[in-house]
């Protein structure tokens, strides 16, 4: 057995490919396919100004959820995790990076949080709704900058604990 | 400047969401790919592939009934797969390092973040298709060689290599990794 068909090892793996991938001087170089990806990308997110809609619906549905169906909390978190994370992989595409940075955040505390603070999270979606009601693309600016901040600090101290929140005693 | 000629390429995109599906599509289809196919699930993807001879899937991790990680283990293992060797791309909001161990041990390829980067997508494409690793076969595990491997264009230093010279060890060969792996499967 030659050493490049050691056994359990397959080098290379079989192809398919009807020809092999070249470099070539005359195909789409990196950079060039990259500038048409973008621009595709762009007219593909002015054409679709409601990208966000399904998520955020259920977002805010399955916030409602935990707030009034106790007994059903598991499941609406799930869905609000769900929908969250959706919005966190889409935001940067679609012309929201603030999105996909309060949506990380959000995921975060989910995630990291036994028992997380309603208030937390909801302070987290009533965010998201006041960056698409108010339009505010890109990272926002200075008010969206401020607002990630904000968020990420508050984060910080609900997860040193509740009681930080509410201002009782630990 | 040079470039690939991606235009042969046939590619199978897996992603439940649809706004982020044609979001894949149009990356693809400025990449000079035509011959797209979209599933919005793993369940799916599995039943195109009987029809369509994908030389590539994109993939989502996150969606039901199957996911991108059972898609991925009934690829590499199942006898009816039609393509075990089908390199695949997973595509999603998750990173969290027990899940990029756990897409690897399925048997992906390459692992990227959303939101995506054309850059980046079109950099795995033509790594996995030019320079596609060994697979590997033991008693647990059939796919890709999930082991760092060597990159050619690669000029900075070999630090592990340093680091195993300094400790006065030698590096592993395949065999004896292989055998690890029995050991522990």
């Amino acid at each position: 057995m030659s050493d490049d068909q050691k056994e359990g090892i397959i080098q290379p793996p079989p192809n398919r490919l009807p020809r092999p991938l070249k470099e070539q001087k005359d195909a789409l170089s990196l950079d060039d396919a990259v500038k048409k990806a973008e621009a595709r990308m762009a007219d593909l997110v002015e054409s679709e100004p409601n990208w966000a809609d399904a998520d955020m619906e259920c977002v805010t549905k399955a916030l409602i959820g935990a707030e009034n169906d106790k007994e059903n909390s598991g499941s609406h978190m799930a869905a609000l995790y769900a929908g969250t994370h959706e919005l966190k992989g889409m935001g940067g595409n679609f012309g929201y990076p603030i999105v996909t940075d309060i949506a990380s955040l959000l995921c975060k505390y989910l995630q990291e949080q036994e028992e997380p603070d309603m208030r937390v999270i909801t302070l987290h979606v009533d965010s998201l709704k006041l960056v698409f009601d108010h339009n505010l693309g890109g990272d926002g600016g200075e008010e969206g900058r401020i607002l990630v901040e904000r968020l990420a600090k508050l984060e910080d101290k609900a997860a040193m604990g509740k009681s930080k929140l509410s201002g009782e005693s630990s | 400047m040079a470039g690939y000629d991606l235009s042969h390429l046939r590619v199978l995109v897996v992603e439940d969401h649809k706004y982020m599906r044609n979001l894949i599509k149009e990356i693809l289809i400025a990449f000079d790919i035509r011959d797209i196919r979209e599933c919005e699930d793993g369940a799916r993807a599995i039943r195109e592939m009987g029809i369509f001879p994908a030389d590539l899937a994109v993939v989502d991790l996150a969606m039901e009934p199957l996911n991108g990680l059972d898609f991925t283990r009934i690829v590499r293992n199942a006898n009816e797969s039609q393509n075990p060797f089908m390199p695949i791309i997973m595509l999603t909001g998750y990173a969290e390092a027990s899940l990029v161990s756990e897409a690897r041990d399925a048997g992906v390829n390459e692992f990227l973040a959303k939101p995506v980067s054309a850059r980046s997508l079109y950099q795995r494409i033509v790594s996995v298709i030019q320079n596609p690793r060994p697979f590997v076969r033991t008693d647990s595990y059939f796919g890709p060689d999930r082991r760092r491997r060597d990159d050619p264009s690669y000029v900075g230093p070999d630090r592990r290599k340093r680091a195993l010279d300094e400790l006065g060890v030698e590096e592993m060969s395949d065999d004896d990794i292989l055998a690890l792996a029995k050991r522990h499967s």
